[in-house]
């Protein structure tokens, strides 16, 4: 009779160090979380005119599947990172995701408009650019039939696109 | 497209790059709000950079080195300057701890300025389907577009840019543009 009260009592003593560990945890992640939000506030120019704290939203999760093209965070100040932008003839509609990571994710505005045709209409300053996150050029191996361009519609499975 | 990414040399910019939400509140914008806390990345380094919220009409980030790079190619404020009268800096400050505050509103305020920014922000309010123009940028544009191919801009923003924006669409009739 004493084993099944002993197991309770250790399965009590567990438990409640689990759920006191969890609170912990939870506790921890809820001011690691405030600690991120604070830091994203560092600076904003509203702060400062209006003190005001720009109101942050998270992103949320797309129903479709998202391949991001990484940025090279390190290399971001340096004179050749944004030289070795990604050129249209390197955009390829059958792209796989390793194909996609292995991709510069600045490409010019004029790229970008000539990969989905509209290079007539590309009267911009050269200065410009686009993030390929930014514009759904790549079509799914899945779905062949549907081509999306610079500027179309995001629906279906694994393009690369956002535009919100 | 709300925002956009702002590369500067030289205190002009050389580069935009319309960017995600999510790059933004993501790992953009937390590494350049780190960079800023630490100045570990860009001290030292000629390039700032700076994400710009178009809907806001603000500057949500800047690299660390902004100020200081801003204020050598400016003449005020050089690295020289400072290190010459470092007591008289640190004194300020202790007497007005808001001195940095003032510095920052004092140089996005000369950067909005600058013909080429407002060029370029106008453009970037043009891809991203906007028709409001502000008294300041309505000039800008209509010189842009005058020097541009009108109908092929003028069709490339009806069909590409507010295809599916049926909102921006119904209100372009009576925009400017």
């Amino acid at each position: 009779m004493k084993f099944p009260l002993r197991k309770q009592e250790l399965q009590k003593t567990v438990l409640t160090a689990w759920v006191e560990q969890a609170k912990t945890q939870q506790e921890m992640e809820i001011a690691t979380d405030e600690q991120q939000e604070q830091q994203m506030q560092t600076l904003t120019e509203s702060e400062l005119e209006q003190e005001e704290v720009l109101e942050i939203h998270r992103p949320r999760v797309s129903n479709y599947r998202k391949q991001a093209v990484p940025w090279n965070l390190e290399r971001l100040f340096d004179e050749g990172y944004w030289k070795e932008s990604t050129k249209k003839d390197e955009i390829r509609y059958e792209e796989t995701f390793q194909q996609i990571a292995s991709l510069h994710p600045v490409i010019s505005l004029e790229d970008i408009l000539a990969v989905g045709k509209l290079k007539p209409m590309a009267d911009f300053d050269g200065r410009i650019h686009g993030s390929l996150n930014l514009f759904p050029v790549f079509q799914s191996i899945q779905e062949q039939k549907q081509l999306f361009v610079p500027f179309g519609l995001c629906q279906g499975a694994w393009i690369l696109s956002s535009l919100v | 497209m709300d925002f956009i990414l702002i590369g500067l040399k030289d205190c002009h910019i050389d580069a935009l790059v319309l960017l995600t939400q999510d790059e933004v509140l993501g790992e953009l914008g937390e590494w350049l709000a780190e960079d800023y806390a630490q100045n570990s990345y860009s001290n030292g380094k000629e390039r700032s950079l700076l994400i710009y919220q178009l809907s806001n009409e603000l500057f949500i980030r800047s690299s660390g080195n902004f100020v200081q790079n801003w204020q050598k190619c400016n003449g005020n404020g050089s690295q020289e300057s400072i290190s010459e009268e470092p007591d008289e800096v640190l004194a300020q400050e202790r007497k007005y701890p808001h001195l940095k505050d003032a510095i920052f509103l004092k140089a996005f305020s000369e950067l909005k300025q600058q013909p080429d920014f407002l060029k370029l922000r106008v453009q970037a309010k043009f891809l991203s389907g906007r028709t409001y123009f502000t008294p300041e940028e309505k000039p800008i544009l209509n010189s842009w577009l005058r020097d541009s191919d009108r109908v092929s801009l003028f069709e490339f923003f009806r069909d590409k840019v507010l295809e599916y924006k049926d909102d921006t669409n119904r209100s372009f009739t009576d925009s400017i543009l």
